[in-house]
């Protein structure tokens, strides 16, 4: 059944307050089905894991927010499931305990699980994600991290290094169709092309063709909060 | 252990600590242990108070038309009438108990949010909805028969010297508390189980099933309680009539219960 090699962390922490926190978990552990042999062995270690041993008789209803998030981790991974569903993983945990969370899902990803957290939280998601999807009711842009800062499906800047300032007919040779704007002046320049990673050579011969001396050209490296914003803006989204 | 043995101990120990349903617990059972032995001591007493009382008559005159009272006398009689009557509240109590604990369970695993974590786990809607009405039924019946037991131990024991026979159980009463209050008991944590799904708070769950199941059940027993105490045939249909609608509000439960909409749409 799907549901048993599923991982699911859901918003809210959803536990049975009257009863303590080991009790929780050795109900859920039977839902899902983990062996008797093993089941107490892994809920100690993940517990002690998350600093939660030492808690694990007192009712889930005393618990702070982080904790009780940290038991929804548990309960999320103590089953081993090969897919991890994580929603807002760090909400509510301290910069220690956040920290600990992200090592954990990229010890996870290590394990060879495949780890879908949803999260508003983009450096977490930069520093966590082989594959980013941005969502804005429905899903904009699904690319690798990778793909997604040099700008495929997008427009992004990139620099270009020149050995003089360009003239005018120059300039107005880099009109083309997949250039959105150029600044700048001397010999350096910021222009802004759609799908960068197919589009620049065609720029760069043209440049050639007019006799201007390319020095370089480089990539002004975007963070993803950078691509979520010009994505859910409606700018330049190419895919 | 089995998934919807599970539910059962978890609910256990919730009920410990359950402020909306622990007090029902308390008081329910202990009124129907007191009700019969107090019934068998004064209902001699309570029906000489006044002979021409269209009641009192009433009584009288279905006690010497019952073939199974004639030989008797008749405060014995009048007291195996009173009693065989009092089965009325032990087909009450399992509903009371359990329809209140159950209208509670679905809504308080909404409110809790737990019911998303559970049906995230590998476990059946036919599982969990079992586990809910085990939960709910089996501490009401075994509450229901525990006090049920004590009942017939003390009215035999205060009336022993007065009747030199067990008063209790007669066969209606014994059918109506061992057989058909656990059907009625089902059938009542059913029809909650489907009107809780429905609620997002455990107080209106709890209003709810206080002013539309449990009075739907007593004016029931109201209508069909009398022919319940004196023809077996009325008894058995009784039996398989319930057990019928069990089962119907059974696969409407599973028929209803969505659970990818709760695990999608929920918020």
């Amino acid at each position: 059944m799907l549901f048993s090699v599923c991982g699911l962390l859901t918003e809210t922490p959803g536990f049975y307050d009257r009863i303590s926190a080991w009790e929780n978990l050795i109900f859920f552990s039977h839902l899902y089905r983990i062996p008797q042999t093993v089941r107490e062995q892994r809920l100690e270690q993940h517990l002690r894991e998350m600093n939660l041993w030492e808690r694990r008789d007192s009712l889930v209803g005393t618990f702070s927010k982080g904790m009780k998030q940290k038991l929804a981790i548990i309960r999320a991974i103590f089953h081993e499931p090969k897919v991890i569903f994580l929603d807002e993983p760090t909400a509510g945990l301290d910069p220690e305990a956040s920290l600990m969370v992200r090592e954990m899902i990229i010890r996870l990803k290590g394990e060879g699980r495949t780890i879908v957290v949803c999260t508003h939280n983009l450096d977490e998601a930069q520093r966590l994600a082989d594959i980013v999807g941005i969502i804005n009711g429905r899903l904009l842009l699904c690319d690798t991290l990778a793909n997604l800062q040099s700008g495929a499906g997008l427009t992004t800047s990139i620099e270009i290094e020149l050995g003089e300032p360009l003239r005018d007919h120059q300039r107005t040779a880099m009109n083309l169709p997949f250039v959105k704007s150029v600044q700048g002046k001397d010999r350096t320049y910021v222009v802004e092309v759609e799908n960068p990673s197919s589009n620049i050579p065609g720029l760069v011969r043209v440049l050639v063709d007019k006799e201007v001396k390319v020095y370089a050209v480089r990539p002004k490296a975007r963070d993803l909060e950078a691509i979520y914003l010009q994505c859910v803006s409606g700018k330049g989204v190419g895919q | 252990m089995n998934v919807s043995l599970l539910f059962l101990r978890k609910e256990l120990r919730e009920l410990r600590k359950n402020k909306f349903v622990l007090p029902v617990y308390l008081l329910l059972p202990p009124i129907a242990v007191i009700l019969p032995v107090v019934f068998a001591s004064l209902a001699p007493t309570i029906m000489a108070i006044d002979q021409n009382d269209p009641v009192v008559l009433a009584i009288h005159r279905i006690i010497t038309t019952t073939p199974e009272f004639a030989h008797m006398g008749t405060d014995e009689a009048i007291t195996r009438f009173f009693l065989r009557n009092l089965v009325a509240f032990y087909l009450l109590l399992p509903v009371g108990l359990s329809s209140i604990s159950a209208a509670f369970s679905i809504v308080a695993e909404k409110q809790q949010r737990t019911l998303e974590p559970i049906l995230a786990t590998p476990i059946t809607d036919f599982e969990f909805l079992i586990g809910k009405l085990l939960a709910s039924l089996v501490p009401s019946i075994i509450l229901t028969w525990a006090a049920a037991i004590l009942a017939v131990v003390i009215v035999n024991w205060t009336t022993w010297g007065r009747y030199q026979t067990p008063l209790l159980p007669d066969r209606f009463w014994a059918i109506g508390v061992f057989l058909l209050a656990p059907i009625m008991g089902m059938a009542s944590v059913l029809a909650a189980m489907r009107l809780s799904a429905k609620m997002s708070d455990p107080q209106s769950a709890n209003q709810f099933t206080g002013l539309v199941i449990v009075p739907t059940f007593m004016v029931g027993i109201g209508i069909f309680g009398k022919v319940l105490t004196i023809s077996m045939t009325a008894v058995a249909i009784a039996c398989v009539v319930l057990l019928l609608l069990t089962l119907f509000l059974l696969r409407m439960n599973l028929k209803n219960f969505q659970r990818e909409e709760i695990l999608t749409k929920w918020k």
